[in-house]
């Protein structure tokens, strides 16, 4: 009679199993040793890129000291489509072989990068190089690297820093950040539509625009602005209408919050009577990518943005492409402003790679590296300095792309009339000024509307 | 001794003579119990009881993204009921549980007792049912960002073809509602994207209602409701006094997780509309995370997220408390 001879026992099955288990773990984590290349957030499509203006420009020259090096880079996913696969094919034929250094290059949709961030800081390990929005070098400034020896290069570089960038980047004449450039917004129109309701030339100034406004919805053509929770769009709208009201944020001392005045009123109810009769009312739920859909599928006749509707109108080919042109900013009582979004690279404390980090920034900043990428955008980014505005390319390329060459001039930043700060990362991040227009067009008098934005900023700016 | 030779267990085999007093121990129910669940247990504390207590931790202290900290006690707690923008966010998520669980436990008590019955391709029906439920809610919720897209809405271009929003947008009802000659503004209106993210919800839950009742009401016994309707019951008080009181701690557990999980959503708002507009659609998760990760305040986004448990407590506790009522 067989006993345990044939059958399996609990036993036998226990040592199997654990032994298999055992075998299997060993082999999972000796085997870890390389970290496993990051994967870019989404496929990149083969896009039909336009050709450079400028002739092949010489490889910039990179020093050979980063043999061995692994570099892991973070940048947003750019509206332009082109514009990363091009620049991955620079750093892997021209940074990669020149340096011996390995860049994995990550594109992540703008709005995942803070969170990546986050992840990264908090653990200790990720990206060496960070690409930063806004005012973000404040959110981060503990955990970021002085990279003011990088930044003096590069204001050499450009003929200076704009304004808007230099009080995003730096605290205390210290750089958090190095300064990458600006990507200027401006109101994309359709021309003929335009002139059929009597404008020649763009709307100057807040009443024009909002008459023009009115007309072209009445042929079911409304301008088109977000105002939802979204980092670029609504921002760029907003802060400027107010300040060209002559709202502000805070007093100068940074401290006092200014934002309930007659001012920031004005350009409230402005905005709640224009909204009703010129806009697409939908937008207060739009994100960035919203309003670019609907002037592409020509269903705006204006709408504030980066270069990046014209853009794609251009590059995929749409037979109103050539209708559309660029407006800057109406004016208003107290002056024309924009905000733009600035750009900047950081360098995470926590990077093993510091020196490796600063040398990529260099490269990447060096005129016979950057010209090309800025070339391929015609005007979509536009270099931290001046010195690009003298550059042929706004002459001889789309006339659409002229408003942009000097458009970072009229920049200010956040947090106006106060110091670049914490508060202001905050109130933007929080959406406050965003919401306190947002909430009056959906009904709220603008009056209550403004104190509830006084009623959120004052908590945030008395604890900076 | 064993004689066998051809498999790994043979080589691992022990012949009795040798064997080990580790050998006694595994034997042993009790310390082989807690060796295999020793993993789920690591598991668990790792994934669950470690964040948890970190959190706590941040939500008593002023840590901020690469900031380490200090304790600065209840402050965050104290500091977020005072915002009028918190105090929105707690009325949205009581207000998106309530609407959205009342609605599941309806439509899927309705579905459940149609399932019940016989008919043509039960099997088929049952199984589609659940597709809902079972594709990935990110994904999910994207096609309805689509569908409910200001410009490229199927609804809305469904209302444009048949005349009805331009009917409605010159109707006082309609404009009273906000709808306009492009349609509704399903995700550009506060009231809208409330009611399109409790819609969502509602797609999304109301099969796991619908499956799970249904596996109640399969243990019911058909001689109950027979000699019910001996007895002259109408369908309504055969479900009221015998479907009811013997489905309920079916129906006690699925609320009870229904209510944790929805109190605590997050990918739905955040995909379709990120707490907007105008934060009327924000809820804890989604608050916590914005602050959390793009204001970079950890701690306050720590104390955004523990204020779930209280009221997850109190709702959890009454629920079972009405339940047990019912069942007695």
């Amino acid at each position: 009679m067989s006993t345990t001879s044939d059958s399996l026992t609990r036993r036998d099955f226990l040592k199997v199993a654990v032994s298999g288990a055992g075998v299997m773990l060993l082999a999972a984590c000796g085997g870890a040793t390389a970290p496993a290349p990051a994967p870019t957030a989404a496929p990149a499509k083969p896009a039909e890129a336009p050709k450079p203006a400028a002739p092949a420009a010489p490889a910039a020259k990179a020093p050979v000291t980063l043999k061995g090096t692994a570099l892991h880079v973070a940048q947003w996913q750019s509206f332009i489509k082109a514009a990363d696969p091009f620049f991955a094919d620079q750093v892997s034929k021209e940074f990669e072989p020149q340096t011996g250094a390995k860049v994995t290059l990550e594109t992540v949709d703008f709005n995942q990068l803070q969170p990546k961030y986050a992840a990264a800081i908090q653990s200790g390990s990720g990206p060496d190089v960070i690409q930063l929005f806004h005012f973000w070098p404040f959110i981060y400034a503990d955990s970021l690297v002085d990279v003011s020896d990088v930044t003096a290069e590069v204001e050499k570089a450009w003929g200076g820093i704009y304004e808007q960038l230099k009080t995003s980047t730096s605290r205390g004449g210290k750089y958090l950040a190095v300064p990458f450039g600006i990507v200027g917004n401006a109101f994309a129109y359709r021309e003929s539509w335009l002139k059929e309701v009597g404008y020649e030339k763009f709307p100057d100034d807040w009443t024009e625009f909002a008459d023009a406004g009115k007309k072209l919805k009445a042929k079911s053509r409304p301008i088109g602005q977000s105002l939802g929770h979204s980092i670029g769009d609504p921002v760029t709208f907003v802060y400027p209408l107010m300040w060209s009201f002559g709202g502000k944020e805070v007093e100068k001392d940074g401290k006092t919050v200014a934002i309930n005045s007659k001012e920031t009123v004005e350009s409230v109810k402005w905005l709640v009577s224009a909204w009703r009769d010129a806009f697409d009312e939908g937008g207060v739920g739009w994100d960035d990518s919203a309003n670019n859909r609907a002037f592409l599928g020509q269903q705006l006749s204006i709408s504030l943005n980066g270069a990046s509707i014209f853009w794609a109108a251009r590059n995929d080919k749409a037979p109103f492409w050539e209708d559309i042109n660029h407006g800057i900013m109406p004016k208003g009582p107290a002056g024309r402003f924009h905000w733009h979004v600035a750009f900047s690279h950081g360098i995470p404390k926590y990077s093993k790679n510091q020196e490796a980090a600063k040398e990529f920034i260099r490269w990447m900043m060096s005129e016979p590296a950057f010209d090309p990428w800025i070339k391929l955008q015609e005007g979509y980014t536009v270099p931290p300095g001046p010195k690009f505005e003298d550059n042929p390319m706004w002459t001889t390329g789309p006339k659409a792309y002229l408003p942009y060459k000097d458009i970072a001039k009229y920049g200010r930043a956040l947090g106006y009339e106060g110091p670049a700060s914490l508060a202001a990362a905050e109130v933007q991040a929080k959406y406050i000024v965003v919401d306190m227009y947002a909430r009056a067009v959906q009904g709220e008098a603008p009056e209550a509307a403004v104190r509830w934005a006084e009623d959120e900023m004052k908590p945030i700016y008395a604890k900076a | 001794m064993s004689t066998r030779t051809d498999t790994v267990a043979t080589a691992l085999v022990l012949p009795a003579s040798r064997r080990r007093p580790w050998n006694d121990l595994l034997e042993r129910e009790g310390t082989l119990g807690y060796l295999l669940m020793a993993p789920a247990l690591l598991v668990l504390i790792i994934f669950l009881a470690y964040p948890f207590v970190l959190g706590i931790w941040f939500s008593l202290s002023s840590a901020k993204i690469g900031v380490p900290g200090v304790f600065i006690g209840l402050t965050h707690f104290v500091e977020q009921l005072q915002t009028s923008i918190f105090q929105q966010v707690i009325r949205n998520t009581l207000v998106y549980t309530a609407a959205a669980t009342v609605f599941k436990l309806t439509l899927g008590m309705a579905l459940a007792l149609l399932m019940n019955q016989v008919f043509p391709f039960k099997n088929l029906v049952r199984a589609g049912l659940l597709l809902p439920w079972i594709i990935p809610t990110a994904l999910s919720t994207l096609a309805w960002l689509w569908m409910l897209d200001n410009s490229f809405s199927i609804v809305n271009w469904f209302l444009r073809e048949t005349g009805l929003a331009a009917a409605l947008a010159q109707s006082d009802f309609g404009r009273a509602l906000k709808i306009n000659i492009r349609g509704i503004p399903w995700l550009g209106d506060s009231m809208w994207a409330m009611m399109a993210v409790i819609w969502v919800n509602i797609w999304r839950g109301t099969p796991f209602y619908a499956i799970a009742l249904l596996a109640g009401l399969q243990t019911i016994s058909q001689e109950l409701y027979e000699a019910a309707a001996i007895d002259g019951a109408n369908s309504w008080h055969r479900f009221r006094h015998i479907t009811l009181p013997l489905i309920m701690p079916v129906l006690t557990v699925v609320v009870l997780f229904s209510v944790i999980w929805t109190f605590a959503d997050f990918q739905l708002v955040h995909v379709l509309t990120r707490g907007g507009p105008t934060n009327s659609t924000h809820l804890f998760a989604t608050y916590a995370y914005q602050v959390g990760m793009t204001v970079g305040d950890l701690g306050a986004g720590a104390a955004i997220s523990l204020f779930m448990f209280p009221f997850l407590l109190v709702m959890v506790v009454g629920l079972l408390v009405w339940m047990r009522r019912e069942t007695e």
